[in-house]
């Protein structure tokens, strides 16, 4: 009988029950769409930050050069969690004698590092070099040129250019093997790009400083803080228009119940005079604005997961499949949301005085 | 048993500045079991406020009110509605029906809030006010006059004691309100006592008394003897 009366007074009220479940689904589509994202975006900006490059930087003490054996040590340290790439420099001249940054590295694990650099085409085999746009000005990128470094000279095929808007840009990068075996310089540098929360980063470097004490780990302090501060303001702004919305969408759900209570308050006022006490009706307003919530939850977890996903294209350009984990919390606070909205309605129902609207006349 | 109101006053005070109204001063008034009384008056000479007073609905000012041997005036909110719901049908002259529910199913929610709800036995009512046809049907698919039956199989289907019926044919026709008298009578007849509240004087001669009200008092009784009247002024 209790479900006959809810079903029965959800479906005469149409236009009613249509405003509150609208606005209820509101609120689970944004709480679904916030639950999505919650997680899935942090990892999203992580993942975004370490495409911007290295997030720890280790350098030989004093000068030096670091062991044979530096980036062996670094990759089991850091595991999966991150890729690191070895750079050595040296300063060469050009065939006029001008003098010129080269940069040995592993094309492959450099790529993965910089994901964000604007390469035209990577260098492949050996004796190619990939030429930083400025550099690439003063040799021309279209033919071989040489380069001499203590005597020794060395004839490289431009592969393609390089473009940051940074120092990168005036140098001329080689594979590793190329460049030891012309300079017989070793590493001077292993780039870390790794992923994890501040608190991570700091104990993986601490890790590393254990594992190398021969050299120095330095974190690129303005990526790891501009980081932090953008996750953070991210979570701000969800919660806080999450917020708007959920405030919005509970003076609606209020007002079309408070509406609905005073158009049947005769209704309840005969349920009183049947002898149902106080608990019952009051019961039964919450139980209508519990089962709008709860038929608000379903359309509104699939609209959320919807804008989810559309945000994380736009935003991220990758996909998002909808996290069914999110369901139970939307569909528990969107019936929160819906019997809290119920309470000043149920409160107005004590003032209802059935002799008073049941009279005759 | 029946009814026993003893010095009753009901005065209802609005906001401040405007005098108070006195709907009923000091009425005695005893109904039998069984008995059938027919409550007249003019508007406002307190006919509503008595009914509402017996059916615990509202509650008086001063003096006292036993319905079948419950002082009413000492029961909790929660025992008064329990006491409402197992001893006192309401007919009421609107005749009050949930627009969103059936015919079977207002008569089930008298069912519903009194103990537990049986399909059959509310059937059962519908059909012992001729509607049995009409179950499925909303109120506002139904006539007047079967809008009070359907009122009257809810009024019955919990076995009340006592029924209270304000104008319980006020918004009928002639022939629904021939139907609706029959069926008061058959009420009467099963031993049930009847207050009922009515404008109509030939209504109200179907009763066993009749008292009318004036300004809250009780101005005059009537009783009604099995073929015509015996008058008598009360003072």
């Amino acid at each position: 009988m209790f479900l006959r009366l809810l079903i029965s007074a959800a479906a005469v009220e149409r236009a009613r029950t249509l405003t509150a479940v609208l606005a209820l689904t509101v609120v689970a589509a944004t709480v679904s769409a916030l639950l999505n994202l919650y997680v899935d975006v942090q990892a999203k900006l992580r993942r975004e930050f370490r495409g911007y490059g290295a997030n720890l930087v280790v350098l030989g003490s004093n000068g030096q050069t670091l062991p044979e054996d530096a980036l062996e040590r670094v990759d089991a340290t850091i595991g999966g969690r991150g890729v690191a790439a070895p750079f050595a420099y040296v300063v060469a001249r050009t065939s006029d004698g001008s003098p010129v940054v080269v940069a040995g590295t592993d094309m492959e694990r450099a790529r993965k590092l910089n994901s964000w650099w604007w390469v035209t085409r990577w260098p492949h085999g050996s004796l190619q070099a990939l030429l930083g746009t400025r550099a690439a000005i003063v040799l021309g990128a279209d033919r071989p040129f040489d380069l001499s470094f203590r005597g020794r000279t060395l004839r490289l095929s431009p592969a393609g250019t390089l473009q940051t808007g940074a120092a990168e840009d005036s140098r001329i990068y080689l594979s590793m093997h190329d460049f030891v075996a012309w300079t017989s310089v070793g590493l001077s540098a292993i780039e870390i790009s790794a992923s994890g929360t501040p608190e991570e980063i700091a104990s993986l470097a601490e890790s590393l400083a254990a594992k190398l004490p021969e050299a120095e780990i330095r974190p690129v302090r303005q990526l790891v803080e501009a980081e932090t501060r953008v996750l953070g303001r991210t979570r701000m702004t969800f919660l806080a228009v999450t917020g708007v919305i959920i405030l919005t969408a509970a003076l609606c759900v209020l007002s079309t119940l408070m509406a609905a209570v005073f158009d049947r308050r005769k209704d309840f006022a005969l349920m009183k005079a049947l002898g149902a006490s106080e608990g019952a009706v009051h019961a039964v307003v919450a139980a209508e604005a519990a089962l709008l919530g709860a038929v608000a939850a379903l359309p509104g977890y699939l609209l959320g997961a919807g804008i989810a996903a559309w945000i994380s294209q736009a935003s991220f350009h990758a996909g998002m499949q909808p996290r069914l984990i999110v369901l139970p919390p939307v569909l528990a606070g969107s019936v929160l949301l819906a019997v809290l909205s119920a309470v000043a309605p149920i409160l107005s129902l004590r003032r209802i005085q059935p002799a008073a609207l049941l009279k005759g006349e | 048993m029946g009814i026993e109101l003893l010095g009753v006053g009901k005065t209802y005070t609005s906001q401040a500045g405007v005098p108070p109204v006195r709907a009923l001063d000091n009425v005695t008034l005893s109904v039998n079991s069984g008995e059938w009384l027919a409550v007249m008056g003019p508007s406002g000479s307190g006919k509503s406020t008595l009914v509402n007073l017996i059916g615990c609905l509202d509650s008086p000012t001063s003096g006292g009110i036993v319905v079948e041997g419950t002082d009413v005036g000492k029961l909790v909110p929660q025992a008064l509605n329990r006491f409402r719901a197992e001893t006192i049908g309401f007919i009421f002259q609107q005749f009050h029906l949930i627009p969103y529910l059936t015919a079977l199913e207002n008569v089930m929610l008298a069912q519903y809030f009194h103990s537990m709800t049986n399909e059959g036995q509310a059937l059962e009512a519908l059909q012992r006010v001729g509607l049995a046809d009409r179950a499925g049907h909303l109120p506002a698919r139904l006539s007047g006059g079967e809008q009070q039956r359907v009122c009257i199989a809810r009024a019955l289907i919990n076995d009340p004691k006592v029924i209270l019926a304000d104008e319980p044919t006020g918004n009928l026709d002639a022939q629904n309100e021939e139907i609706v008298l029959r069926l008061l009578h058959e009420l009467h007849r099963q031993g049930r006592t009847l207050v009922m509240v009515t404008h109509d004087p030939t209504v109200a001669q179907q009763a066993d008394r009749r008292v009318d009200l004036s300004h809250g008092h009780i101005a005059a009784e009537t009783v009604y003897v099995a073929v015509g009247a015996c008058n008598s002024k009360v003072g």
